[in-house]
């Protein structure tokens, strides 16, 4: 043990995120202390489909999840006239857009008036020391170049972009008409107003209250299904080492800005793979029958964390890691669920980060399971179904190999 | 085989207790009930709609009536409410068939009977209002305190004295007769132990949170009480007023035998304040003076007497000004041309003596800064603004300059008693007409930042700031946080995004993005088209 935490601690010299370790392993937060990827992600929007201005909307409000650092941009909606969007359509926009290149000067703040570049986000989300970072890079030593290569492969390297494409399901056979729901909608509205302007207010309420049931039947049988695809930026050394080299600008300057927009095309994309969700009926428990619209929410958010959870579970680079929170005998709590695909059968590892020379490295040091009836139930609104588990704010696994764990530590799903 | 059957029959019941506590709601076609965590039913799927098992209980439907039931599937509260709240403290809130509003307790019994058209929601104190009537809009015209009738539903409305009201200390309507029973509201929690009730129109009496009456309702709106009276105004049509004061002992009593009456046709503000420490201030027009509890003046008549902290006042009689004392009694005769009432926190008086001359006095009516300026304005603790050679300056208590005379303007919003010893004020400067950041004791402005209009620090501190027509975010201890490049509408918005952001200070970059990122065109595109750099934010 002490061993171990003395590596962590050699670690913690460097890397901000690990210090507290030692000090006090049951109470320290470890929920902000660890990297994560980055998330970008876009909406593709079919304008033929009914709804589709109710799932745009609500898709806005969706965040990022909490194991992903935000990296979204500006534009997050995109339409298209019709079904039949093919991969190449996205790939297509995303390279015309000069998405990644985007992505790129997300990371380092870039100033689009003037070119100038920081890395106060690559110290933040890399936790790093940010005086020692400087220093180091400052003395262009040899130690500093392999943060920087560290930053490129465990931060930058690791920023994803999701295109979802939505398409709803119009299950109307037990609800009622959604067009003829929203124009009662309407009426409501209008008639509320008229109701303060002087008009009969009890025909009002009265009509409020037939109108309300007749949207909550509207939204009961509404279902999605979104199709992502996956990409990863590239970020090898022959990027970085242009894009530091002829691009990055510590303070404003002409040429590199003029460089970076020239040459946009420098930054790509990798395809990963895609994922369509079930489209299975999503309970509408929990949701109250006078705010029924909050039903395209929860559908929308669930389908999503669905397939976020299947890309994590068929691509392995996508794969996120999760910290420690307690050690407890045996067993250890980590604040993933049924979010994150825990279930009975799952497996993680766990992962001790190393510093070596700048640089992280991850030593598998054991593997846990989860303890069958304390996997926390984290998916959207299952607090307010009363699901299971949707009281806990962590999941509990039983340590099956390895000794020595201890809070901070992370783990990584295998199966 | 006794022992074994009682253990046996003990594990059952903690099976059954720990198996009822995992209920899970679920959802069978249209159709809920409850299972156990592995998915057998436990209650059927027979309801409308239901809730989750909370405390023991859950809300469930049939048809279009509301109850709850245990945890044994048995109605706790029978299925027959067209509207049912959850239970907080206790206590739900049901309205019947007819509908007809009250509160129940978890026996299902009656904590207030279901016999009103409208009611509040319990505040943390445990009042609740109930009214009867057909309009929406209506008052606030009973009052329970847990299940026990405070007042009955019998006024035209009852009012609350909020603090906010109070802390205006001379308020001649303390209480707020624009709040508007909204129905199931909270009434506003506040420290002041009386409640206002009217019966009918113009009339207004007084009651304590225990529904006893302290002033019968009398034809005169009524005003926070104090040391046992409470200040009555009344007015009529042909813009004569009159204003009294009542004891709140149950008597009645007026404190003048008649009323003090006058004309106001110009309907200005005139102000008589609660008794506190056995003295009331009154003000009616042209008269201004202190009087005791037994109604007698203690202080002499004055145009206008203005409360300084807790010392005394300002007098004013003709064109002299002067300082009064708490009990009445003259600290400075009224001898002084003009005077500044200081800002709240501050007790030095700037004042201009017979000579013409400005200097600052306390409230003891002792110089503090001498006799030799132009004019001064108010302090900032221990500083003072002065004016000499015709610009404006700040000196020390040791009346030493700290900021040289030089300038257009001088003002600070904050009293000056900072740790550091530096204090920011306001300069505007001749040349340009602007505003300009300074500390005191510095040789120059902060930094080159000029601005057409500041405004006082917010609750976080954050002065909002103005240059031609666009707003911007300051501070006195980090200088500028946001660039002025918003516009009125856009800045509240920009002060919350910057408030919750982690960037300290905005860049003319960020404020661009920000732009952006409310650009509702840059959703607008299609897959197959290229969306503009200037909707990009990166």
């Amino acid at each position: 043990m002490i061993t171990k935490k003395l590596s962590l601690i050699a670690a913690a010299l460097l890397f901000a995120a690990i210090p507290s370790f030692a000090k006090n392993d049951d109470q320290t937060d470890f929920s902000g202390k660890y990297r994560r990827s980055s998330l970008c992600s876009f909406l593709v929007s079919r304008t033929d489909q009914k709804l589709h201005d109710k799932i745009e909307e609500k898709y806005l409000e969706i965040p990022t999840p909490d194991q992903y650092n935000d990296h979204d941009l500006s534009v997050r909606i995109l339409s298209v006239p019709e079904k039949g969007t093919k991969r190449n359509d996205i790939e297509s926009f995303l390279e015309r857009n000069g998405v990644a290149s985007r992505i790129v000067a997300k990371w380092f703040d870039r100033n689009q008036i003037d070119g100038k570049c920081d890395m106060d986000l690559i110290k933040s989300r890399g936790l790093y020391n940010s005086s020692e970072l400087d220093r180091e890079l400052a003395g262009r030593t040899t130690r500093g170049l392999a943060m920087l290569e560290d930053a490129g492969e465990e931060l930058i390297g690791n920023t994803f972009v999701l295109v979802h494409e939505a398409s709803y399901i119009d299950h109307a056979q037990r609800s009622k008409n959604v067009a003829t729901g929203l124009r009662i909608f309407g009426a409501i509205m209008g008639a509320v107003a008229g109701a303060y302007g002087g008009s009969d207010l009890g025909n009002s309420i009265s009509d409020l209250g037939n109108s309300v049931a007749d949207m909550a039947e509207t939204f009961k049988g509404f279902r999605v299904k979104f199709h992502t695809s996956l990409y990863q930026l590239q970020w090898d050394e022959e990027t970085a080492g242009t894009f530091y080299k002829e691009m990055y600008a510590a303070q404003g300057d002409e040429a590199k800005k003029k460089a970076f927009e020239n040459h946009r095309d420098l930054f790509k994309l990798k395809y990963i793979g895609d994922v369509t969700s079930g489209g299975s009926k999503v309970s509408f428990l929990g949701i109250s029958e006078e705010k029924p619209e909050i039903m395209v929410r929860k559908a929308c958010q669930r389908a999503i964390d669905d397939n976020v959870r299947d890309l994590q579970k068929n691509f392995e680079v996508f794969r996120v890691k999760s910290p420690i929170s307690k050690v407890l005998g045996n067993e250890v709590e980590v604040a993933i669920g049924m979010k994150e695909g825990v279930n009975a059968d799952s497996v993680y590892e766990i992962l001790e980060p190393q510093e070596e020379n700048g640089k992280t490295k991850y030593k598998k040091v054991g593997t846990i399971k989860p303890v069958n009836g304390k996997i926390m139930d984290n998916r959207y609104m299952a607090a307010e179904e009363g699901a299971v588990g949707s009281d806990l704010h962590f999941s509990t696994f039983k340590i099956t190999s390895g000794h020595d764990i201890v809070p901070g530590m992370l783990v990584r799903q295998v199966k | 085989m006794k022992k074994g059957f009682l253990l046996l029959a003990f594990l059952l019941g903690m099976a059954a207790s720990c198996f009822a506590d995992g209920l899970v709601l679920s959802q069978k076609g249209e159709k809920y009930g409850y299972t156990d965590a592995s998915g057998n039913v436990v209650i059927k799927h027979s309801y409308t709609y239901a809730f989750p098992f909370k405390d023991g209980l859950a809300k469930v439907k049939k048809g279009d009536k509301w109850g709850f039931i245990n945890e044994d599937g048995k109605p706790v509260i029978k299925i027959q409410y067209k509207d049912l709240s959850d239970f907080e403290n206790g206590r739900a809130r049901v309205q019947t068939k007819k509908g007809k509003y009250g509160y129940i307790d978890r026996a299902g019994d009656f904590v207030i009977p279901a016999e009103y058209d409208f009611i509040g929601t319990y505040n943390d104190a445990g009042y609740v209002w109930v009214a009867k009537g057909s309009s929406l809009n209506t008052a606030w015209k009973g009052l329970y305190k847990d299940s026990r009738m405070i007042l009955p539903c019998s006024y035209l409305f009852i009012s609350f004295f909020t603090d906010e009201m109070v802390s205006w200390k001379n308020a001649l309507y303390a209480c707020n007769n624009n709040q508007q029973a909204e129905n199931l509201s909270k009434l506003p929690l506040t420290n002041v132990p009386y409640i206002m009730i009217a019966p009918e129109r113009l009339k207004s009496g007084l009651a304590d949170l225990d529904g006893h009456v302290i002033v019968k309702p009398i034809n005169y709106a009524i005003g926070v009480p104090g040391d046992g009276f409470a200040h009555i105004a009344a007015w009529y049509t042909n813009g004569k007023y009159a204003y009294n004061y009542i004891s709140t002992d149950g008597n009645n009593r007026k404190l003048f035998s008649s009323d003090l009456t006058f004309e106001n046709p110009e309907k200005k503000s005139y102000r008589c304040t609660p008794f506190e420490g056995g003295v009331a201030k009154v003000s009616v027009p042209g008269q201004s003076y202190l009087i005791n509890a037994t109604g007698s003046t203690i202080s002499q008549v004055y145009d206008e007497l203005t409360q300084v902290g807790t010392k005394g006042y300002i007098a004013k009689k003709g064109d002299k000004w002067g300082l009064v004392s708490v009990y009445g009694s003259e600290i400075t005769p009224l001898e002084y041309d003009a005077m500044v009432t200081p800002k709240q926190g501050c007790e030095l008086i700037g004042a201009r003596n017979a000579t013409g001359k400005s200097g600052y006095i306390d409230m003891t009516g002792s110089a503090v800064i001498p006799f030799e300026y132009e004019a001064v304005s108010y302090s900032l603790g221990d500083y003072a603004i002065c004016k000499k050679g015709g610009k404006w300056g700040v000196v020390d208590m040791a009346n030493k300059p700290v900021l040289d005379y030089k300038w257009d303007r001088v003002f600070s919003s904050v009293p000056g008693k900072l740790e550091n010893g530096n204090l920011h004020v306001w300069v505007k400067e001749a040349d340009s007409q602007k505003w300009r950041d300074h500390l005191l004791n510095a040789a120059a402005p902060q930094n080159d930042l000029k601005f057409d209009n500041v405004w006082h620090p917010d609750q976080d501190g954050f002065v909002k700031v103005q240059q031609g027509d666009y707003y911007g975010i300051y501070s006195l201890e980090d200088g500028l946080l946001v660039p002025a490049l918003f516009t009125e509408k856009q800045y509240s918005e920009a002060r919350e995004e910057y408030k919750n952001g982690h960037k300290k200070r905005w860049e003319p970059i960020d404020a661009l993005r920000f732009q952006i990122k409310r650009n509702p065109k840059k959703d607008t595109y299609k897959l197959s088209q290229t969306v503009p750099d200037d909707l990009w934010d990166y």
